[in-house]
């Protein structure tokens, strides 16, 4: 029993955020590398927020406003993002891995450096986003929209992108599997220097 | 009448490119009056990549230009500019208003960019 206890303890403990961080951020909105990990945020108008550098592992962002957020550098490791609004947000370097991103909004994110890993959204907006440098495991965009996307030197050989919208959007240095080229070309997206394999 | 026919064929191929937006929500409404049409209204900004997208693609397929033109008077409002004067709230652009022109019953609307064959479903559905 006690050690049921003290193994409980340790394991909440994990994913539990510092108070203090909490009632700092909500207050200012201003949060750099804190520990957010675990804290239910979800329905809060958090619009130019900065959080960078934090640790949002677990957190519950979803219905959140994080309009131009600033979440340079934040772990987003299976948090819940379902119907954020994140527009225009800076997420460079960011940890995207395991996150629910059902009808969140990412139009004009910075995602330059950032990493996802098992991700799979549905209906994600990515229309202007940027991706330099992004990697991607076992990542599915099918049918999300990202018109004026920007990828540059990014291997897209584990990235679903069936069904997405790419008119317009711009490919440049990257690698690309055999299909997809068909279908960005069909969707009159602008390949340069892209490696069709 | 070849000579009528070849005008009336040409009229038709240069307008068949594109809708025909009114300058202004007020001539609009009174156009949509006066010919039975109801209204198309677009919510954007001229930065918005997803209105963007709408304009320059969606809205240009010959099948979209041709039911609009038919059925609806159409206007752009930018919610900005026309930030005092917009009939309906928001959440998010683009966002497609269809409205009776007289009392200005929404009758449905479209958040969000669509492809081609969803946005003529949308409109077709309009009632």
């Amino acid at each position: 029993m006690k050690y049921l206890l003290i193994l409980t303890f340790l394991i909440s403990s994990l994913f539990a955020y510092e108070q203090a961080d909490l009632d700092k951020f909500l207050k200012t909105k201003d949060c750099q590398e804190c520990d957010l990990s675990g804290a239910d945020l979800s329905k809060k108008d958090l619009n130019a927020a900065n959080l960078s550098g934090s640790d949002l592992s677990g957190a519950n962002l979803s219905d959140t406003n994080l309009v131009k957020a600033n979440m340079w550098g934040v772990n987003l490791e299976n948090a819940n993002l379902i119907n954020t609004n994140a527009r225009a947000s800076n997420l460079t370097g960011a940890d995207i891995i395991n996150i629910k991103c059902d009808n969140t909004t990412f139009k004009g994110t910075n995602f330059a450096n950032a990493t996802f890993e098992n991700v799979k959204c549905t209906n994600l907006s990515i229309w202007s986003a940027n991706f330099l440098e992004t990697s991607f495991e076992n990542t599915d965009f099918e049918n999300a929209g990202g018109a004026y996307a920007i990828f540059r030197d990014v291997d897209l050989s584990q990235l679903n992108i069936k069904g997405a919208i790419f008119w317009n959007a711009k490919f440049t240095d990257s690698i690309v599997k055999k299909e997809d080229c068909k279908h960005l070309k069909n969707e009159e997206a602008i390949l340069k220097n892209v490696e069709c394999e | 009448m070849k000579l009528l026919l070849l005008i009336s064929t040409l009229t038709i191929s240069l307008f068949a490119g594109s809708i025909n937006f009114e300058k202004d929500l007020s001539t609009a409404k009174q156009k949509a009056i006066d010919s039975n049409k109801k209204l198309m209204i677009m919510y954007s900004t001229p930065t918005c990549p997803e209105c963007n997208y709408m304009k320059k693609k969606v809205l240009k397929d010959k099948e979209i230009v041709s039911f609009v033109n038919e059925n609806f008077v159409s206007v752009i409002m930018d919610i900005k500019e026309d930030e005092k004067i917009l009939p309906y709230k928001f959440i998010g652009i683009p966002t497609f208003y269809f409205s009776n022109a007289k009392t200005m019953e929404l009758l449905s609307k479209k958040i969000g960019g669509t492809r081609e064959k969803q946005f003529l479903q949308i409109v077709q559905n309009v009632k």
